[in-house]
């Protein structure tokens, strides 16, 4: 066996997938080239090394929890939405304490991961699992796949379309992601139980009825509302007068 | 009552295989960091991995390979929603230069025939090699992730990513090419290899003065 022949079967051969009569040939051949033996010595350097880091990654605490929680929160879905909700006047509560002897933060500085996490969603436009123009189809989508009862709103706002949804998280809470456009311009809608919303200063608003706490990340506007149990947080590039009037006019 | 028995045996058995899924984490999400190159991506490839692994449970055959049916629907979930379609693009233009490469790295080997790694890698192999594969287009990143950090068989990895063991075969080879070329353009950047060899080999001019420069530098002159 040649070079150029022997070459053909070295990634098999340092595989180990090789059969065993070309083993026999490669072996002879590697033993008297320097050349081959020293690809060879780089192949199988090359997969140590990989293996090697296969090998030392583990994976966050944070994501085993969510990922140790999914069966059991799908089995026993009831009982921990009933454990975990929070009650509406503890939910407005929560807003107004938060903000109290805060000055608003200057833009650009990130509010609090819960901003930060709504902003990476939305900017990086991942794929929707389900897509449809009717927030309904969402709606059902959802059941079974998340642990808190998820509506996809309607948006009243004029020149609004519902685009689709996908699963999603808020630090270490599940979210249902939903997408939107407004003129053109993607909307995300992140939904999420109340009791993982921590924000640090920013901006309170009152709104058609609603406190609304206005973040900004990146370039992009984040506003977030509760109702009842559940927070909802808008990031878009509009304007935030926009993203408050989205949060106040739509059905939830 | 024999309906709640039976039901309660179905929940015990959902629950070991919830359970034994679980323990693959750790090899998942240092594939998913590889596939997606941003922890926050991979976390949600993972997550999306196991909503889709519980939620289609009973398509597991017991007794099969739980690992390499984990592995399959990580593989389809990124190929499906997650890679960047962009990177194809590149590899054409690789794929053209390639061969010389092979060409340097038989002259530094037979050059070094003694130690020729040393001789012609940096120390910041690992380093290198990570930001290699960073670089791979996906269909060489796929493969390579599969075989070398996970050690699957070509076997194996042709049923997850639904091709036949020869194209598994070939974007390996091709994938490893590519790695031991930016292995050398490293190794030419770090002043290991010499720039006109490596340049000789890819016909391009060689950037004489900045490599006479690192020379200096490399005498301590």
């Amino acid at each position: 066996m040649n070079c150029a022949e022997t070459k053909k079967y070295l990634d098999a051969f340092v595989d180990g997938e090789l059969e065993a009569g070309l083993i026999l040939e490669v072996e002879s051949h590697v033993d008297g080239c320097a050349s081959c033996a020293a690809l060879v010595g780089l192949k199988r350097r090359i997969k140590d090394e990989l293996f090697a880091v296969g090998a030392r990654t583990t994976a966050p605490e944070g994501l085993r929890l969510r990922i140790g929680s999914l069966p059991a929160k799908r089995n026993t879905r009831r009982l921990i939405t009933a454990a975990v909700s929070v009650p509406l006047a503890a939910a407005a509560a929560l807003l107004l304490v938060l903000n109290v002897g805060k000055a608003p933060a200057p833009a650009d500085e990130p509010l609090s991961a819960v901003v930060n996490d709504v902003v990476e969603r939305h900017a990086r436009d991942l794929p929707l699992e389900v897509r449809s123009a009717d927030p309904a189809a969402a709606t059902s989508w959802f059941q079974g796949k998340v642990d808190f009862p998820v509506r996809a709103p309607r948006l009243k706002l004029a020149g609004a379309s519902f685009q689709g949804a996908r699963l999603s998280n808020v630090q270490s809470a599940q979210a249902a992601h939903m997408a939107y456009t407004v003129d053109g311009h993607r909307v995300t809608l992140m939904i999420f139980p109340v009791e993982h919303l921590q924000f640090q200063g920013g901006t309170v608003v009152r709104s058609g009825g609603r406190d609304v706490l206005l973040g900004r990340h990146n370039g992009y506007n984040v506003a977030v509302t509760v109702d009842g149990d559940m927070a909802y947080a808008v990031s878009s590039d509009l304007p935030k007068e926009r993203l408050i009037s989205l949060l106040t006019d739509m059905s939830i | 009552m024999l309906t709640r028995r039976s039901q309660a045996k179905r929940d015990d058995r959902r629950k070991e295989f919830e359970k034994a899924c679980v323990e693959h984490i750790d090899a998942l999400y240092a594939s998913a960091l590889k596939l997606t190159r941003d922890d926050v991506r991979a976390e949600e490839l993972v997550q999306d991995t196991y909503l889709r692994a519980f939620r289609a449970s009973d398509g597991f055959e017991w007794g099969t390979n739980l690992k390499a049916w984990l592995f399959r629907i990580l593989t389809n979930t990124f190929i499906n929603d997650y890679r960047h379609k962009i990177h194809e693009r590149r590899y054409v233009e690789r794929a053209a230069v390639e061969p010389l490469y092979d060409e340097v790295l038989d002259r530094q080997a037979r050059e070094h025939a003694s130690n020729p790694e040393a001789a012609v890698f940096s120390r910041f192999f690992q380093r290198d090699l990570e930001a290699a594969l960073d670089d791979l287009p996906d269909d060489f990143r796929i493969v390579v992730v599969l075989a070398d950090l996970q050690g699957f068989a070509y076997k194996e990895i042709a049923e997850m990513i639904g091709c036949p063991i020869g194209t598994v075969m070939s974007r390996l080879h091709r994938g490893r090419r590519l790695l031991q070329k930016a292995l050398v353009d490293y190794a030419v950047a770090a002043g290991l290899v010499s720039a006109p060899e490596a340049a000789a080999g890819l016909g391009e001019a060689a950037p004489a003065d900045l490599n006479e420069f690192r020379k200096r530098q490399g005498s301590g002159a």
